[in-house]
């Protein structure tokens, strides 16, 4: 029996060339592909870096600390303001970020109030920068500040709210309440209907559709068309959000809705017994 | 005619080489990669390899750092021309759950290159279904679900943000991104 292997290796030929053209081709993707997961695995979240200890290096490193921590302090006296005086500022609604908020202010001869939010302009004046306790304005390139009246040893809170409507009552919520709505949401959406309300793509709020008047929510002094932002200080962009919170709803002592109604926001607060 | 069924066997042969030797773990990196951006994550530690096929087993999903639920398998496989993904046994986390069923039996995604617009899904859960595409052209999910009486009455809120079908129990959502 005569084999020719000629005839053998040159129709094996084009599958070899394939094959390697196929591996080539693969090859080429790898390296344009992450080589490892992006994100962290489990387990290995609270995993301590190591590091190798050396002596000399860690007191060079508390050195350069100190003298960071020296260098900071004295920026930090560099910085002055000049005060404006003809201004009052009445209430400030700040976040954690000072480029965002916005504030009241009067004129001292004048009982009539002004709503200004960084960026915008008074007299001349620039709001660039809103605090818990002040505000920076900016007027030919000098940077000016005003503080709240009496506000030094005012916590953030009570701040916010001397801004916004408040309600004398303090409500309170039975536990056992929020307890049967955890376990049977159902009955949340037999009181009430939300809808979210969405700006530029983003979730601005619930708005109440209906509410019985029979239910918990209305005794709570929730109302049709409400808007509701947010709770405990935490505004809600997502429905993300909204889960943190319910979840979050078992520890939790005292509930603040910060509502929108009639264009104006107001702040509703209950403790849960 | 000899000479076509040559070079269809050079096709076949090349297809299913490069669909052997595709680097599936890293693609899958990509794909994570890629839904990180919508903050969502797919947590697993077991990564298997198969001959033309991907397993992935108990895949813990979590959307903005809150634990959404878990997968116990879910198989990627690929032939160039046709992938599928199957993703089996979702077990959804109890907030969620309040808002969708628990638990989802299934859930088929198709990509073919004869429809390289969409991507078809298909997805079975207690006592309904849904079956649906995503165009990648148009950026639009459109997805048809049928639901029960009784999922119907739980899930109002769900349901709310569906738009009614003319046959009692169907319902469409649509959603551009």
């Amino acid at each position: 029996m005569n084999i020719n292997f000629n005839i053998i290796i040159k129709q094996l030929i084009p599958f070899f060339s394939l094959f390697l053209i196929a591996y080539l081709i693969n090859s080429l993707i790898y390296i344009y592909l992450p080589k490892s997961s992006p994100l962290t695995k489990i387990g290995q979240e609270y995993n301590i870096e190591y590091k190798k200890y050396l002596l000399f290096d860690n007191l060079k490193e508390k050195q350069k600390l100190i003298e960071t921590k020296i260098e900071q302090k004295i920026v930090e006296v560099k910085k002055e303001y000049k005060l404006i005086s003809n201004i009052t500022l009445k209430a400030i609604y700040s976040s954690s970020i000072s480029t965002n908020g916005w504030i009241i202010i009067a004129q001292n001869n004048s009982i009539k109030t002004i709503m200004l939010s960084v960026g915008e302009m008074f007299k001349e004046y620039k709001l660039i920068k809103v605090f818990a306790k002040y505000v920076i304005f900016e007027k030919n390139g000098k940077e000016y500040k005003l503080s709240m009246s009496g506000a030094k040893d005012e916590p953030k809170y009570q701040i916010i709210k001397k801004q916004i409507k408040k309600i004398d009552n303090i409500y309170s919520i039975k536990r056992e309440d929020i307890n049967l709505y955890q376990k049977d949401i159902s009955k949340i959406w037999k009181d009430i209907s939300i809808k979210e309300i969405r700006k530029d793509g983003k979730i601005d709020g619930f708005k109440i559709n209906r509410i019985s008047s029979k239910s918990i929510f209305n005794d709570l002094g929730l109302k049709k068309g409400d808007i509701i932002k947010g709770v405990n200080n935490i505004i809600i962009e997502s429905y993300a959000d909204a889960f943190k919170l319910y979840r979050k709803l078992d520890n939790t002592d005292n509930l603040q809705f910060t509502i929108l109604r009639d264009n104006e926001t107001m702040e509703m607060e209950y403790e849960i017994k | 005619m000899k000479k076509l069924l040559k070079y269809i066997l050079y096709f076949v042969f090349f297809t299913i080489i490069l669909a052997y030797f595709i680097p599936k773990s890293n693609l899958y990196f990509l794909i994570q990669k890629e839904i990180k951006q919508y903050k969502i994550e797919l947590v697993t530690d077991k990564i298997i390899n198969k001959y033309f096929s991907l397993l992935l087993e108990d895949i813990n999903i979590k959307y903005k750092d809150l634990d959404v639920g878990t997968v116990s398998n879910l198989n990627f496989t690929t032939y160039l021309f046709k992938t599928d993904v199957i993703i089996k046994d979702i077990q959804l986390n109890t907030i969620v759950s309040k808002f969708v069923p628990a638990k989802i039996d299934s859930i088929k995604c198709k990509y073919d290159m004869l429809s390289p617009d969409k991507i078809y899904l298909d997805s079975v859960f207690k006592n309904g279904s849904c079956v649906g595409y995503i165009d990648i052209v148009q950026r639009v999910v459109k997805i048809k679900v049928i639901l029960s009486k009784k999922l119907i009455s739980k899930y109002r809120l769900t349901v709310m943000m569906l738009e009614k079908d003319k046959i009692e129990g169907e319902y469409t959502y649509e959603y551009k991104f």
